[in-house]
């Protein structure tokens, strides 16, 4: 059996060994007797004390690859096939009383809203103590100690007064620390984090992502940032895989793929998020994701696509270079991006 | 740490005084401070019907008979709402028989809200099968009717407090038991208690941490309703024979006795029905408010 302690010496040393393995994962809507596909065979690995980003718009599956990962798929989705392995764990087949254990101690998710995350009734003290008393035999006034010291890390003022606090008596920047300190209190492996920046200010965003990257440094954790917006992507992780309409179309590291994005999908969003001069309108990738169970046969983006021809109407393959991957036939080659 | 210094946020409003007396103080400072005060003197009424029959020395003003001065009307000498068909002062009476009829309403609530709340969150939470089995259960004890309930206890266990009380406690939390499988239901796709999961917090310390506290706004106006058909229940039962049992004062027995003699003194059956009716009238406006101050929706929607 392999104990979250007792593993980081071991991947520390030997990078091939990923702290979160995704491989071919499916999830599927299931109604009555139709099944709609929502994500198709996505493969991910995460490295110990690697940060990768996920990106993509709304709907196209960034979520749900995560919330697959710790069991918490929305009633009637379903992982279709493929694996999440964590530690080479199946986390996919692993009975609930496992993951339960797991989740928390080893594996911890940061959810978008840390207004919605935090039970408006409960203090935030007991909040995190019962996070911490659900996976460690220790009493009450200790888990208080440890929360008070994380509160006091993650950047709340005054910490041990504000155990005593409910969560509207605080700013969202505040909330969501009080959510990544309860998602950390137990040192996790792999941290699962889904926007968590997104309903903030830039000035806490940046903050928060600051904090993100000290833990990760200091605790050696693995980190899927999942975001829209590839600016916060670009500044905090190593790698960057790009989802479109379910379907991972390219994973470079993040230099890479911002100096020289091959799938036109990518160099798109990226377009959308500069403005190239003042005065000039922003890109934008025209029309919209194709809703799930309407996808082309071939390729999803062809139809927004300018460099779309009758090579994409075959379904292309994602195919790896080293590092990175890319699911295209015409990839914006040695040409810069528009 | 340096975001510790870079954020020098001011502590929020600190509640000063605890929830509770925030929520009593709202209560009264509404325009309801007549139901409010209604209320609150049926209350003290029940209060003091429960200490003159728990205090022996006390019990002789309900207790005592006066065979030379019986039916009197109400403000005759010395009895402000006249005597019984024993010559037993009816204020006294009536004042046990509310004691009587709020303990009962106290106990009936609190047996079907646990009761409720427990079987409620388990179908709701704790997966499918658990859901079927609850709804079945839920489904055949509404359908089952207090009075035949009690008729079973009573010919049991013999008619008494406890017969009344068990008879409307065991059916009357059915009816809870669905509310909160309702709520739970909503509250289950809430984020912070996917979030809990995710830290792999068990399932029953979401249970007993977020969803009780959460429940609180319909458990408390849960609680006063069944306080109010409690006492609906107790009177009719204790009337059919079936709860409290003579010489113990209850506004039912009162009832049942008072009819025999509805002719020669009618107030043995007005007293005690006008009592009936104004505290259920009362109770049930006081869970209105309640209602209105907990349910943060329901307020916006009344300005």
């Amino acid at each position: 059996m392999v104990i979250a302690g007792a593993e980081p010496a071991d991947s520390g040393v030997r990078a091939p060994v990923p702290a979160l393995e995704i491989s071919d994962l499916s999830i599927s809507l299931r109604t009555g007797t139709t099944d709609k596909p929502l994500v198709t065979d996505v493969s991910l690995s995460v490295g110990p004390g690697e940060i990768v980003g996920l990106v993509g718009e709304s709907g196209s599956g960034k979520s749900l690859t995560a919330l697959a990962s710790i069991g918490l798929l929305p009633h009637g989705v379903e992982v279709r096939s493929g694996d999440v392995r964590f530690a080479g764990e199946s986390l996919v087949k692993m009975d609930r009383k496992r993951l339960r254990s797991l989740c928390g101690s080893s594996i911890s998710m940061i959810f978008q809203d840390p207004l919605s995350s935090l039970d408006p009734c409960a203090r935030i003290g007991n909040q995190i103590v019962e996070t911490i008393r659900a996976h460690q035999q220790v009493s009450v006034a200790e888990a208080r100690r440890t929360a008070v010291e994380l509160l006091d890390r993650v950047g709340i003022p005054r910490a041990k007064e504000r155990m005593r606090s409910y969560p509207y008596e605080f700013s969202g920047g505040m909330r969501q620390r009080v959510m990544i300190a309860a998602a950390l209190v137990l040192r996790p492996r792999v941290l699962l984090a889904d926007e968590p920046t997104t309903a903030l200010d830039v000035t806490t965003q940046a903050g928060i992502m600051k904090l993100v990257q000290e833990l990760r440094s200091e605790l050696q954790m693995s980190v899927i940032w999942i975001s829209h917006d590839l600016g916060v992507v670009g500044r905090l992780a190593d790698r960057v895989a790009v989802m479109y309409a379910g379907e991972m179309v390219e994973l470079a590291p993040t230099e890479e793929l911002f100096k020289a994005p091959r799938h036109p999908y990518t160099a798109g969003l990226i377009r959308s998020g500069t403005r190239l001069s003042y005065g000039q309108p922003f890109g934008f990738v025209p029309g919209t994701v194709t809703e799930p169970g309407h996808w082309p046969q071939g390729c999803r983006f062809a139809p927004r696509c300018d460099r779309a021809s009758e090579a994409c109407a075959a379904h292309p393959a994602l195919e790896l270079r080293g590092q990175s991957a890319l699911r295209c036939v015409h990839p914006l080659g040695e040409e810069p991006a528009p | 740490m340096s975001l510790a210094a870079a954020q020098p946020l001011p502590v929020g409003p600190s509640p000063g005084r605890p929830l509770a007396l925030r929520v009593a103080a709202r209560l009264v400072s509404r325009a309801n401070l007549f139901w409010v005060t209604g209320s609150a003197i049926l209350l003290v009424g029940g209060v003091a019907g429960v200490v003159i029959q728990v205090v022996p020395s006390l019990r002789h003003l309900y207790l005592d008979q006066n065979l030379i001065a019986t039916f009197k009307p109400p403000f005759s000498a010395g009895h402000i709402l006249g005597t019984d068909n024993l010559g037993r002062d009816m204020f006294w009476q009536l004042l046990g028989g509310l004691g009587i009829s709020l303990s009962i309403g106290v106990g009936v609530s609190l047996i079907s809200v646990v009761l409720g709340i427990v079987v409620g969150i388990f179908g709701g939470f704790f997966g499918q099968v658990a859901d079927a089995v609850t709804n079945v259960v839920v489904d055949v004890t509404w359908a089952f009717p207090a009075i035949l309930l009690a008729v079973v206890f009573a010919g049991w266990i013999g008619p008494s407090l406890t017969t009344v009380v068990l008879a409307l406690a065991l059916t009357n939390w059915a009816g809870f038991a669905r509310i909160v499988r309702g709520e739970v239901l909503s509250l289950r796709e809430r984020d912070f208690v996917n979030a809990a999961r995710v830290l792999g917090v068990p399932k029953v310390v979401i249970s007993a941490r977020h969803f009780v506290v959460n429940l609180l706004p319909v458990t408390m106006v849960m609680i006063v309703y069944f306080i109010a058909t409690s006492i609906i229940g107790e009177a009719g039962l204790s009337f059919l024979g079936l709860g409290v049992q003579a010489p113990t004062p209850s506004l039912g027995l009162i009832l049942t006795v008072g009819r025999d003699y509805l002719a020669i003194s009618p107030w043995m059956v007005v007293l005690p029905g006008v009592l009936l009716a104004l505290g259920v009238l009362f109770l049930n406006a006081l869970g209105d408010h309640l209602r209105d101050l907990l349910d943060p929706f329901g307020r916006i929607q009344k300005r």
